[in-house]
């Protein structure tokens, strides 16, 4: 009797074991499952894009830093300079992809974000989560790195686009002089890095031909210079902006498209003559500067928060671009895009 | 010139008179400089652009090296008007400043990247003007904006504030710098 008694409780130990090591397996699969690609992640005093001991070693706190991210089986790098630009190559057939949209933080304070997803001239309707959102608001704690995954559908038949997350901080309003950086993720359905065979479909919008022209000022290359004008095309103050009546928008020195957009917090697309669904697709001449009217119904509205998107080499024509750098037909790497909150 | 920004300030900083802005803004536009005035004095005067460098090639996980991709600042400078501009020395009513200047920098060490500055110099809550700078590739932006008050009271405050931006092809950074002067 006694020995079994030991075989009772040596079994009853053993089944304790495994009972707290399937318990702890659990846990793990638990955690592993909020944790799948599909789900939003914050990890508080990690930095993704900034380092960790960022104030040790600057000396200060940066507001913002943002990047995107696939799936390594969906990447492709392409080199210049040893630099590399990531491209999204999808595989045939696909209906939609997914790239994890990261915000970087080192302020301690909560931070507020309005998320929309710009493709194809509009923006469009994405899922996080499984769930569908013409715009996505970001509460985001202080301090830390926010990984958000987003599903985006693959809505046209071109084999090269982009998509371009559009990033609104909500507890910031900016200056009109204050650009705000918008990262492109390009796009390509080709089985290969060769972008030296495309054609632009791009249609350039015939509003552009009623759009003033002025030689531009400036001369160097760098990010489009934004200027708020009044009725009679004076540059404007920054606390003089509700006197707001054009855009002047002074680009590079070297021909170049670009797609304009003036939007409001809701994603509404405002045209300069009505109604306008889509972005405006223009050519910016070499050295001239556009003066462009701001929609009627943004200066009589009274919502406070509008803005100017400015995107240069839209669609396709990043990749064209890309292909200009590398043969040397072109200078510089002028794939950006940046918004402008212009009241 | 940092020096001499220390000293005109400790020399300078026991006038008499403040002057305050009498301007008027529609509500939203003046809120929107208060704000500015106030992050002015909180920000720090240098940023440095970070990123995470795998292999050699910006990116943002991953890293195996650690680089620093730009540099961003805003400093005031101020220089005492020479006797001989016409100004006279410190009396009761103004001490002689001649220009007083804040300067901006963006710096990019990437390639492949946009960058810009735009520099905002305000007195005493007021903005007196922006300017700004951009570039591409590895080079430096520098956006300076001037005032010449020939004279400035006792509790005349400048502040300046920078937004630098920087672009590489897959990461945004943005950063705001900021300085400030009291006589």
């Amino acid at each position: 009797m006694g020995q079994k008694k030991y075989l009772v409780v040596a079994f009853a130990i053993f089944f304790g074991f495994l009972f707290s090591g399937c318990s702890n397996f659990v846990k793990k699969e638990d955690t592993r499952a909020l944790h799948t690609d599909h789900t939003i992640s914050f990890q508080k005093n990690k930095h993704f894009i900034i380092p960790d001991n960022a104030k040790e070693q600057l000396g200060f706190i940066p507001d913002t830093a943002t990047s995107f991210k696939v799936d390594s089986k969906l990447k492709k790098k392409w080199m210049i300079d040893n630099e590399s630009v990531d491209v999204v190559s999808l595989k045939p057939g696909m209906k939609q992809f997914t790239f994890d949209f990261i915000i970087d933080s080192l302020k301690d304070r909560n931070r507020h974000f309005r998320l929309f997803i710009f493709h194809n001239q509009k923006f469009i309707e994405f899922s996080i989560n499984h769930k569908k959102y013409m715009y996505y608001d970001i509460q985001m704690e202080g301090n830390g790195s926010l990984k958000i995954p987003i599903d985006v559908p693959v809505l046209n038949n071109y084999k090269f686009s982009e998509y371009l997350p559009i990033l609104i901080d909500k507890d910031q309003k900016q200056l009109f002089t204050n650009n705000i950086p918008v990262t492109k993720v390009l796009v390509s359905k080709s089985n290969n890095n060769d972008f030296s065979k495309i054609s632009s479909h791009i249609k350039l919008d015939d509003d552009q031909k009623t759009f003033k022209k002025e030689n531009s000022k400036s001369n160097e290359f760098g990010l489009p210079s934004v200027i708020l004008l009044n009725e009679d095309f004076k540059p404007l103050k920054i606390e003089e902006v509700s006197s707001v009546r054009y855009v002047r928008i002074d680009q590079v020195p070297q021909k170049i498209v670009e797609e304009i957009m003036f939007f409001d917090m809701e994603g509404n697309i405002y045209g300069v003559k009505g109604k306008q669904p889509l972005s405006y697709m223009l050519e910016q001449p070499r050295n001239q500067d556009f003066i462009i009217p701001v929609p009627k119904k943004m200066i009589s509205s009274r919502k406070e928060r509008f803005f100017l998107l400015i995107n240069n080499n839209p669609g396709e024509e990043s990749f064209i671009h890309l292909n200009d750098i590398k043969r040397r037909k072109s200078k510089f790497f002028l794939n950006f895009a940046n918004v402008y909150e212009i009241r | 010139m940092k020096s001499l920004r220390f000293g005109i300030g400790v020399i300078l900083s026991t006038s008499l008179l403040y002057a305050s802005s009498a301007e008027v803004f529609a509500k939203e536009n003046k809120d929107d400089v208060s704000k500015l005035w106030e992050k002015a004095a909180l920000y720090g005067n240098e940023v440095d652009l970070r990123a995470v460098v795998e292999d050699g090639k910006v990116t943002t996980q991953g890293s195996t090296t650690i680089s620093t991709v730009g540099t961003g600042s805003t400093y005031i400078y101020a220089s005492e008007a020479s006797l001989t501009s016409g100004v006279k020395a410190i009396t009761p009513q103004g001490y002689p400043v001649s220009e007083v200047k804040a300067v901006g920098k963006t710096t990019s060490k990437v390639t492949l990247s946009t960058h810009g500055v735009t520099t905002t110099l305000m007195l005493n809550g007021t903005s007196i003007g922006s300017n700004k700078d951009s570039g591409v590739g590895k080079s430096t932006d520098t956006a300076t904006v001037y005032h010449y008050p020939n004279s400035v009271s006792s509790g005349w405050e400048y502040r300046a504030t920078s937004h630098h931006t920087l672009s590489t092809s897959t990461n945004t950074f943005v950063a705001d710098t900021g300085d400030s002067m009291k006589f």
